[in-house]
């Protein structure tokens, strides 16, 4: 799964499940996170030493000091979108006006997803990668408030 | 015996426990726009308070003291803000032959009007701002009252307020200038030119005094320095002053003082006189607070003792658990950070939804009174604090040692918060040496300093990441 952070930075970082650890990319970086459950708590290990991890509840954004970043899951879709970074995620509200694909489908870069109405206007959201459609969040008539995941794009292996 | 607590949030989960420690039943209330709220988990009974604006509940009188009656409630305890200081609240509950925890209803009067209480101040013996008795009408008065309280001063209008209609005067060249100038802003901006004169207290620092009284029993329980404000509220709290240091002398005078005041409004709970000091360490009364405050327990920490359980007692006509001003002892050192839903840097509210929440492994000497939870939401409706974290240690620098630690150790995350301001004020020099006063913020800046590290990204992205996939 890959996640997009964006504020003011922007932040890729792609993650792969592997037994006990997690590999993680960022950038051309990639390194294996070790993860040791103690109790109720799951660690992770950073250099030498080990953190826990926090459980999270719905998080769509996450603030660091005075910054506030928003947080996509999925893929960058490219196209007609709602914005310049993770067109998945609604960048304004929006009504949900058609629907084109379903859960399981193999999408091809630049294939339209679904038509969401904002500001007046009928808007592509398109596929930025080649894929398979992991879920599907919102229905047809949907309004939906800016930063809500709509469709959730896995690649393809 | 039922105690009704018509608060929310961490003071009212304070209150529970103290309530429920003194083997009575806690009830606590909720509103229609809070149903869930975490102060209800300490509580042994529930109410529903219908409504949702703080009109309709928390400062709904009759609405609260009907739910009283209707409960077979004995006491009420209003926490701090909404009801806490209002004199009629007071007497309708004690119309209903209900017992209101907190001071008589007069002692409120007296000290909530600013005249009054300056009067009885006087009265009593207890210094106030030197000034002007009234306006004074011409520039040859206002040199002869500077020179007799000493300059700076500072020139008011009467009916001035908001930082408007004042100006500093280092020197009679200045009053001369200034005194036509405020008389004109006066008069333009609140219709009236009269004036008033006053010391300047330049480099003012805040400490107050806790009292806890009883009907036969007034104690001063030492003293707190608040000098860390931001927008006239504090921020971070110290108990023993740092500036009073080992001057005894000041301290027991300082104390001597408060409960001379409180002696002259027969003052029967807990409560607050505040002072301001000068760099001289003379000091001055400002005004007096007829309720428990956020910062009550950094006092608890160094004297040992409970104050709500006091309180407490105290409104119920039973003894409290100290006898004489002998039994109070002041020991080591206790620090408190208030923790807001705030932006660290701007200092302006920022509510939001918690998505996590972590103590961490908080070091020996904390105590955290909060009203946090993964997911709870934190409304403007409310005051943006929503924790206090407390340290305790043998002397400053342990306590210092120790909030550095918890405040690495606290993980709240998804709503903007003011725990990298603390931070970096316990890492600045003036205030590591306590040498700051009411002007720190302003004059040090140092929100300004507020640091992310590249630790601290790494750190939240790769949870985010790892808690994400895990679901």
């Amino acid at each position: 799964m890959r996640y997009y952070f964006s504020g003011e930075l922007e932040k890729i970082l792609e993650i792969e499940k592997n037994n006990d650890s997690f590999f993680m990319h960022s950038g051309d970086e990639k390194k294996e996170i070790s993860l040791k459950e103690i109790g109720d708590d799951l660690f992770y290990k950073k250099g030498n030493q080990w953190k826990k991890v926090i459980p999270l509840v719905n998080p769509n954004s996450i603030n660091i000091g005075s910054e506030n970043y928003q947080i996509f899951r999925g893929f960058k879709p490219s196209g007609s979108g709602g914005g310049d970074f993770g067109s998945l995620v609604t960048q304004m509200p929006g009504k949900v006006v058609k629907i084109l694909k379903k859960n399981g489908d193999e999408v091809k870069q630049g294939e339209t997803l679904l038509i969401l109405e904002a500001m007046k206007m009928e808007n592509e959201i398109k596929a930025g990668i080649d894929g398979v459609i992991e879920s599907i969040n919102v229905s047809e008539g949907d309004n939906i408030e800016s930063g809500h995941v709509m469709i959730e794009l896995d690649i393809q292996e | 015996m039922r105690v009704l607590i018509i608060n929310r949030g961490e003071i009212a989960i304070r209150i529970a426990k103290a309530v429920n420690e003194l083997g009575f039943t806690s009830v606590g209330v909720w509103t229609d726009n809070e149903p869930k709220a975490f102060h209800l988990s300490y509580c042994k009974e529930w109410l529903r308070l219908e409504g949702s604006s703080n009109s309709e509940t928390y400062l709904n009188q009759d609405k609260i003291i009907s739910l009283a009656k209707e409960n077979n409630i004995q006491a009420i305890h209003p926490g701090y803000g909404f009801l806490a200081e209002n004199s009629g609240f007071v007497r309708k509950v004690e119309k209903e032959g209900l017992i209101f925890i907190g001071p008589n209803a007069e002692a409120i009067d007296l000290m909530g009007d600013k005249a009054k209480s300056k009067k009885i101040a006087k009265d009593a013996d207890v210094p106030t701002i030197p000034g002007s008795v009234g306006e004074v009408p011409t520039i040859d008065e206002a040199i002869s009252v500077s020179n007799e309280i000493g300059y700076p001063v500072l020139l008011k209008a009467v009916a001035g307020g908001g930082g408007k209609g004042m100006r500093v005067c280092f020197n009679e060249d200045e009053l001369k200038t200034n005194f036509p100038a405020v008389q004109r802003e006066g008069q333009s901006s609140f219709g009236n030119p009269g004036l008033l004169v006053e010391k300047y207290i330049q480099n003012p620092r805040h400490i107050e005094v806790q009292i806890l009284a009883d009907k036969n029993n007034i104690f001063h329980v030492y003293e707190r320095e608040c000098s860390v404000q931001r927008r006239h509220q504090k921020i971070i709290e110290e108990a023993p002053s740092a500036f009073i240091g080992n001057d005894q002398d000041v301290r027991e005078n300082i104390c001597k003082t408060a409960v001379r005041l409180a002696e002259a409004v027969n003052y029967d709970s807990a409560g607050t006189v505040e002072f301001i000091m000068d760099e001289d360490k003379s000091f001055y009364f400002l005004e007096m607070n007829t309720r428990i405050q956020v910062e009550h327990p950094i006092t608890e920490e160094t004297t040992g003792i409970d104050l709500l359980r006091n309180m407490i007692k105290s409104a119920l006509g039973q003894k409290m658990d100290i006898s004489s001003q002998e039994e109070i002892t002041q020991k080591g050192h206790s620090i408190e950070c208030r923790i807001c839903a705030e932006d660290p840097v701007s200092m302006l509210p920022a509510p939001g939804v918690v998505s996590g929440f972590d103590l961490g492994a908080m070091p020996q000497g904390i105590r955290f009174d909060h009203c946090i939870y993964p997911g709870i939401e934190i409304t403007p409706d409310f005051d943006p604090m929503i924790g206090k974290l407390i340290s305790f240690g043998i002397n400053r620098d342990v306590a210092i040692d120790k909030m550095k630690e918890a405040l690495n150790q606290l993980s709240i995350y998804g709503l903007k918060n003011n725990i990298l301001l603390h931070k970096t004020i316990l890492d600045e020099e003036n205030f590591l040496k306590g040498n700051y006063s009411t002007k720190y913020i302003e004059v040090v800046k140092p929100q300004e300093k507020v640091n992310i590290s590249s630790d601290d990204y790494e750190e939240i992205f790769t949870n985010v990441v790892i808690s994400g996939e895990l679901k």
